[in-house]
């Protein structure tokens, strides 16, 4: 009798326990199955957080490695005005620790409070004494922070500065390299996955292949960052005794197209950009055009050669020195009564090439500069190059068939001229001038999950395009013949060297007077172009001085054959290019 | 019936405590491959610093620099052989890599 309730008792409590486990069965299972994600995602919220990573820029160096630009990660300091609440003294200590201007620091920060922003920037890219001397200071909690950015260095200092440009404060390429490829030296950003313990402090960071940062190590020119010195030596020595207004400075590996170096003045430092006067950005190599002159005479020679209208040992009437062209009167230097093609060029006879393109025609002249490049632009991975100035054909007149075999009625850059020089230094073909050389580095491939070189990837360096111009007996003739002479007994005969046989051609041209009437008198550009060695040209060497001041000579053959000659010496000692030993051993004998 | 029920509980707590054990080492490892990645990162950016400084330092216009103007001066220039050490001064090269990874900023953030 006396079990019978406890019994009773028994079941109802065996009967209440499995209901309340059902019920927490039951709640487990709404949980586990139906709260599932978002509880997990509100877990994830609480203990993870997902950072943005930048890519550090690329470096850039020359062909042989130099660096020319990298970057360091310097901290930056920011506020929260809304925090900041302290006296004048601190923003007293704080400007002079970080060697700013205390009254506009408090206007900035009253200013943000004002419109309620939580951040200003107070400096960026800190060095390591104001970072010390900024964190020595009392914040309040939570007004401060410190947030690593990139800092762009060029270690040269000046050399090739237009080549390179620079990056601004926000990290984005303005000018050179820096802009024009900019999609290969910045990257992509990745994200990382931080994780936080209960007090907020990270404890892991998640590394993932797929979204680290994707970039490339290096980025290499095709620029010798000798040579480049080379070129910038002799343009600091050119602006000390000729002070021009600008002048420009180009060496090509006429195999190749290879830009071994560009310089130009006026010039600044990518490192300190600030106070640069405006004509200081420009490139002058590719930024400016001028009336090439002379130096374009080669060009008209052999295309008349390639159309077969006149022949290598013609003589030309030169006419004493006084052609009536129309009604036009065209001058020599010298008078001359008869000259053969070759001396036309050596003696850089305007009446003798006036006859040549009266031969050719405007039609042939024009297809002429066409063919060798003039008017288009080279294609050079560089920001604003300028495609020169090649009126259409329908706008030439009489006038232009003695102006343009003289270098006048069209303006080229300096690029565009050298790179048609080049096409007769290696046998008549056109190529596009180089400034990219290769990339360097390795990315995440996602089908592999493996980390892949990029020569692998195969991609970046831009195709070289050859147009053929005239045939390679022509262009060799032209080098080795008349170009030759020019150095040896023409105008060019200041660029002659012991070792090499070296081949020039020299030009000055008027400029446009600036108030109009045309031809100025006083205002020319001198310019000297030439290479080595005359039966393998190597290097290609052009200096353009625009506007000499000092001095009373403003003559290309004084002026920038001097400094061309001493660039290609040391450049091709420097690139070990034998010397001539049958030219030397002809000199030797004469 | 007693000795069947300790042991699974034996078994479930043996196991539990392995389990345990595995994901407080595999959280560790985790730590570790994290704080890898923090040296790397530190590392890099300590030899871009580096790479930096010795480039500014052999810079060819400062080194051209130099070099002329010590061939104005008569003194040495780079190329001049210098003369060899007594055996008394040689020294092995020792590996120094210390400061990257003795970097309080390494030890300190984790």
């Amino acid at each position: 009798m006396l079990h019978q309730p406890l019994a009773w008792r028994t079941k109802l409590l065996a009967r209440l326990m499995v209901f309340l486990w059902l019920i927490v069965a039951a709640r487990l299972i709404h949980i586990q199955q139906f709260q599932k994600q978002k509880l997990s995602a509100s877990a994830t919220r609480q203990r993870e957080i997902e950072v943005e990573v930048p890519a550090r820029p690329a470096d850039i160096v020359d062909r042989h490695g130099k660096l020319l630009a990298s970057t360091i990660v310097m901290p930056s300091l920011f506020v929260d005005p809304t925090c900041l609440d302290v006296d004048a003294e601190f923003f007293t200590g704080l400007s002079a620790a970080l060697n700013l201007d205390a009254k506009l620091l408090v206007e900035t920060i009253e200013n943000a409070r004002e419109r309620n922003r939580r951040f200003v920037w107070i400096k960026r890219r800190l060095s390591r004494d104001e970072l010390a001397a900024a964190e020595d200071l009392e914040w309040p909690a939570g007004s401060h922070g410190f947030r690593d950015e990139f800092l762009r260095r060029y270690p040269q200092g000046q050399l090739a500065a237009h080549v390179l440009g620079l990056r601004d404060i926000d990290g984005r390429g303005r000018g050179g390299v820096e802009q024009s490829l900019d999609y290969l030296i910045v990257g992509q950003s990745g994200r990382r996955r931080l994780v936080r313990d209960a007090m907020g402090r990270i404890v892991e960071v998640s590394f993932d292949p797929e979204s680290e940062p994707q970039r490339f190590d290096e980025v290499s020119l095709t620029i010798d960052l000798t040579v480049q010195m080379f070129a910038e030596k002799e343009l600091d020595r050119i602006v000390e005794k000729w002070k021009p207004r600008s002048a420009s400075v180009i060496v090509v590996d006429p195999r190749v197209g290879d830009i071994l170096a560009m310089a130009s003045r006026p010039t600044y430092s990518p490192n300190d950009p600030s106070d640069v006067p405006a004509e200081a950005w420009k490139n002058q190599a590719i930024n400016i055009v001028y009336e090439p002159g002379s130096t374009l005479k080669p060009f008209i020679v052999a295309w008349a050669l390639e159309q077969g209208l006149i022949d290598r040992n013609e003589i030309f009437h030169c006419e004493n020195g006084l052609y009536l062209m129309g009604r036009r009167e065209l001058h020599d230097h010298h008078s001359y009564p008869e000259l053969n093609v070759t001396d036309i060029l050596v003696k850089s006879s305007n009446i003798g090439m006036a006859k040549i393109g009266e031969r050719l025609g405007n039609t042939e002249l024009y297809r002429a500069m066409t063919a060798f490049g003039f008017g288009n632009r080279t294609g050079i991975d560089l920001p604003g190059e300028l495609s020169g100035l090649l009126r259409p054909l329908d706008r030439w007149t009489s006038y232009s068939t003695g102006s343009i075999p003289m270098g006048q009625e069209l303006a080229v850059t300096p690029l565009q001229l050298i790179t048609a020089h080049a096409a007769l230094a290696n046998g008549g073909r056109l190529i596009t001038p180089r400034i990219l050389s290769r990339v360097q580095g390795q990315r995440h491939d996602a089908e592999s999950a493996v980390f892949v070189s990029t020569d692998r990837l195969n991609r970046s360096v831009p195709t070289t395009i050859v147009t053929p111009t005239v045939q390679a007996d022509i262009a060799k003739w032209i080098v080795e013949v008349p170009m030759t002479e020019v150095v040896k007994r023409g105008t060019g005969t200041r660029a002659r060297l012991d070792a090499y046989r070296v081949f020039g051609k020299t030009g000055t041209a008027q400029k446009m007077n600036p108030n109009g009437g045309g031809y100025s008198d006083t205002l020319h550009t001198a310019s000297f172009i030439c290479g080595a060695p005359a039966h393998d040209p190597r290097v290609l060497v052009l200096v353009v001085v625009d506007e000499p001041q000092s001095g009373r000579t403003h003559y290309g053959g004084v002026i920038a054959a001097p400094p061309a000659r001493e660039i290609l010496n040391r450049t091709l000692l420097h690139l070990g290019v034998s010397p001539d030993a049958a030219f030397r051993t002809a000199e030797t004998s004469q | 019936m007693f000795f069947r029920f300790g042991s699974a509980v034996f078994l479930v707590v043996v196991m539990s405590l392995i389990g345990i054990a595995i994901e407080k080492q595999n959280l560790d490892l985790r730590r570790e491959i994290s704080r890898q990645h923090y040296r790397m990162d530190v590392l890099q950016e300590e030899h871009a610093r580096l790479r930096l400084r010795s480039q500014q330092l052999a810079a060819i216009e400062r080194l051209s620099e130099t070099v002329e103007a010590s061939g104005s001066n008569g003194l040495a220039t780079p190329n001049t052989p210098r003369p060899g050490r007594t055996r008394g001064e040689r020294r092995l090269p020792t590996l120094f890599w210390s400061r990257p990874l003795s970097d309080p900023r390494i030890e300190n953030r984790h």
